[in-house]
């Protein structure tokens, strides 16, 4: 059985992969639309250069192309710094619903591609615990990427964060998924090793096809 | 030179349709894999370019089914996602495979390679 810092290493590296890969990702689709806008915008000069007549609509539409791409990619890149920074501490006292809204900016297209959106619910006051935000995040980013890739139809994920005295919840409820009759089903490998590493819990109410995670507060 | 282009970026696939038609190629575009079905069932390309991470449908396997109806089409894969697997995949379906974003003067390079012609004339 490795050690627990070891696990802790594979799982956040593991974790910071797959999140700068999609991130790459995005911010290369950003890039090409404007890559395309910006060329068209050369063709456009060289068809003028020959006396052909521009179109300001049409040119005035390239331009908002260009800037919806570039706030786009602002965007990711804000989310990846923020994430990034998530590993700054060990443990810091942070209010659940800002973590949740960060996965899901994370996992958005990802979600997207199986034609389903993430609803993030906030509670007006924040709902503040004292943990590991790194882990936090890694085992939301886990336990959704195991909705999305399970639901059978398309739909939405709400996420909900409710906070208590000594435990704070996290709800996540969504359309039907394959495979999914327990919290078990959750609980392999990765996700085991962070419920623990967080003394978090995770239950399955099939019923209401939702997924609940308990965190100590903490404070 | 009828050119399918399929990618779920509307904006990525629409101005490059726009920039092919300047230059006198006969560009359609799609965002979905039931639009190109559409639109090939409608006309005969030379040459389809898709993305290969698509929702429900991605790049690899639409190629599959768009051969089953137009078995002379030839195939160009354009992708953000550039990892090992993926262009491992790409070479071995036998096609080009590409990463975004890239410029107009190499798709039209690549498509004179994938047809074979040493000239692409629209």
């Amino acid at each position: 059985m490795k050690p627990d810092c070891d696990r802790d290493e594979e799982t956040g590296l593991a974790f910071f992969g797959e999140v700068s890969a999609h991130a790459a990702h995005e911010i290369k689709n950003a890039l090409a639309i404007i890559n395309e806008n910006a060329g068209l915008l050369s063709d456009f000069t060289l068809m003028a250069e020959k006396g052909a007549p521009l179109t300001p609509e049409r040119i005035g539409k390239v331009a908002e192309n260009l800037m919806k791409q570039v706030k786009r990619a602002d965007a990711i890149v804000k989310n990846v710094g923020a994430f990034a920074h998530s590993a700054d501490a060990a443990e810091k006292t942070v209010d659940l619903n800002e973590i949740v809204k960060l996965v899901a900016a994370l996992s958005a297209r990802l979600a997207a591609r199986r034609s389903l959106t993430l609803a993030v619910s906030t509670e007006k006051a924040p709902v503040m615990l004292t943990t590991n935000a790194f882990l936090l995040e890694n085992l939301i980013w886990l336990c959704l990427d195991r909705l999305i890739a399970s639901a059978k139809a398309e739909g939405v994920i709400r996420l909900t964060a409710e906070g208590g005295d000594c435990q704070v919840l996290l709800r996540i409820s969504g359309p039907p998924c394959d495979g999914i009759a327990s919290a078990e089903s959750f609980c392999e490998g990765r996700v085991r090793h962070l419920l623990s590493a967080l003394s978090a819990e995770l239950f399955f109410d099939e019923k209401k096809r939702e997924l609940l995670l308990r965190l100590p507060a903490g404070r | 030179m009828k050119i399918l282009l399929v990618d779920d970026e509307m904006e990525f696939v629409k101005t490059l349709a726009e920039r092919f038609d300047l230059r006198g190629f006969e560009a359609d575009w799609a965002t979905n894999s039931e639009d190109a079905f559409k639109h090939v069932d409608e006309k005969s390309y030379d040459v389809a370019i898709l993305d290969v991470k698509m929702p429900k449908i991605g790049g690899f396997e639409l190629k599959g089914r768009l051969k089953e109806k137009c078995p002379d089409m030839k195939f160009i894969f354009l992708t953000g996602h550039g990892s090992e697997d993926d262009y491992i995949t790409g070479c071995s379906e036998g096609e080009c495979y590409l990463l975004k974003p890239t410029s107009i003067e190499m798709l039209i390079e690549t498509i004179n390679e994938v047809l074979g012609s040493k000239e692409c004339m629209p």
